[in-house]
């Protein structure tokens, strides 16, 4: 007798982007940004059932001074995922990738993180 | 070491933080809610003082901390979310990590997500006591729980007691974990027959758990330094001066100060 398929088709291989490694992306970007003088970190753990990241800049010059910068917080199947922005602006849920991509950019690009990547730089540079 | 802590709820109290500060030598003051221009604050702050405050760094402004120390006495360490983490530095006696903290009304979280904030909270402090290399822990603030709250109390989260014999055997081990104490006087300011107010928060609602007076402003001492707290010093402010922070029915007043009352303590930081 055959065993029957009841999976379907499966994906062959796991093509989504998870939101941390949208994180860890930037994070590495700052560093190459800033020539490593501040750099992103993104920590990961597992709380009651969620996966939360919080997403921090670091100055090495400044005694590994960090600022979290927002954390997400999902579910095994990554979206929707909760935003928390921690300087400034509301929090956010985001249905896909797409939205959350978006409200990343506009975090991250928005005038009090550059405010304060700028004074982290100066206060770096002085040290 | 002297410090004073105060939830403004927005109001310009200037005059009254300065008031506290002379009256009771303060050295840290830290502040939430505050909406006053920091120039205005520090003008108050120091019209004829010979050690004058300064603003110490900060990337969020949901806390304030000035300092009547030199520049590099606070030296920062982390700001996440609503928990700033300075390491403070005296120019004589032995240094302290000073966790300021303002965590989420109960207006906008449920206590459920109160807690698990506190364990993410409770892990950013622990982070930071492994890399400056000690204990000697201070949070002061708006923890919006009170002390017998799971946010507070339970061992995941900020494991704050009310007994400084207990605290004083450092850890427990709860599910095969070594959790470290907090100490937490503020157990000892609640209720008519304490000292002081019944609280440091009043609050009238309809829900049918009202505590009406509610503790969320405290000091949690990590065991290291309960010997150096100074128990004369700590005081849940109501009178600065002639002016009463309170109302004729003993409530926070509201229209001329906070609806939260100051809390003042000192920490002996000389080299024993």
């Amino acid at each position: 007798m055959n065993t029957e398929n009841l999976w379907g088709d499966l994906p062959k291989s796991g093509d989504l982007r998870t939101p941390v490694s949208i994180l860890r992306e930037q994070a590495t970007i700052l560093g190459d940004q800033t020539n490593n003088v501040l750099v992103g970190d993104v920590i990961t753990t597992q709380r009651g059932g969620n996966i939360v990241s919080e997403f921090e800049i670091v100055a090495p010059a400044l005694d590994n001074y960090r600022v979290t910068v927002l954390t997400i917080s999902h579910d095994m199947t990554l979206y929707p995922l909760l935003v928390i922005r921690h300087l400034g602006g509301s929090n956010v849920q985001c249905p896909d990738e797409t939205s959350f991509i978006a409200v990343l950019k506009e975090t991250l690009s928005g005038k009090r993180v550059h405010q304060i990547v700028n004074s982290l730089l100066s206060q770096s540079k002085a040290a | 070491m002297t410090f004073l802590f105060w939830n403004l709820n927005q109001k310009p109290l200037q005059e009254t933080i300065a008031a506290i500060a002379v009256e009771h030598d303060i050295d840290v003051i830290i502040l939430a809610e505050c909406k006053i221009q920091v120039a205005d604050l520090l003008v108050t702050l120091n019209a004829k003082r010979v050690r004058k405050y300064s603003l110490t760094f900060s990337a969020l402004d949901r806390l304030l901390i000035l300092a009547r120390l030199p520049r590099t006495a606070i030296q920062p360490l982390a700001d996440t979310g609503f928990l700033s983490i300075r390491r403070l530095v005296p120019p004589v006696g032995v240094e302290i990590l000073l966790v300021a903290a303002h965590l989420s009304s109960k207006l906008y979280q449920e206590s459920e997500d109160q807690s698990l904030t506190a364990t993410r909270f409770a892990r950013k402090i622990e982070e930071q006591e492994s890399h400056v290399g000690h204990r000697r822990t201070v949070i002061v603030g708006d923890l919006n729980m009170n002390p017998f709250e799971a946010g507070v109390s339970a061992a995941e989260a900020l494991h704050a007691v009310m007994d400084k014999r207990t605290a004083l055997k450092i850890s427990r081990v709860v599910g095969g974990e070594a959790r470290f104490f907090f100490y937490n006087p503020m157990w000892g300011r609640m209720g008519d027959c304490s000292e002081g107010p019944p609280g440091t928060y009043y609050r009238q609602s309809n829900r049918q758990v009202n505590y009406f007076w509610n503790t969320y402003d405290q000091i949690l001492l990590r065991p290291e330094l309960i010997n150096r707290f100074r128990d004369e010093a700590f005081k849940v402010v109501t009178v600065v001066g002639a002016k009463s922070l309170l109302t004729n029915e003993g409530i926070p007043d509201t229209v001329s100060a906070s609806d939260h009352l100051p809390i003042v303590f000192a920490l002996d930081l000389s080299e024993i």
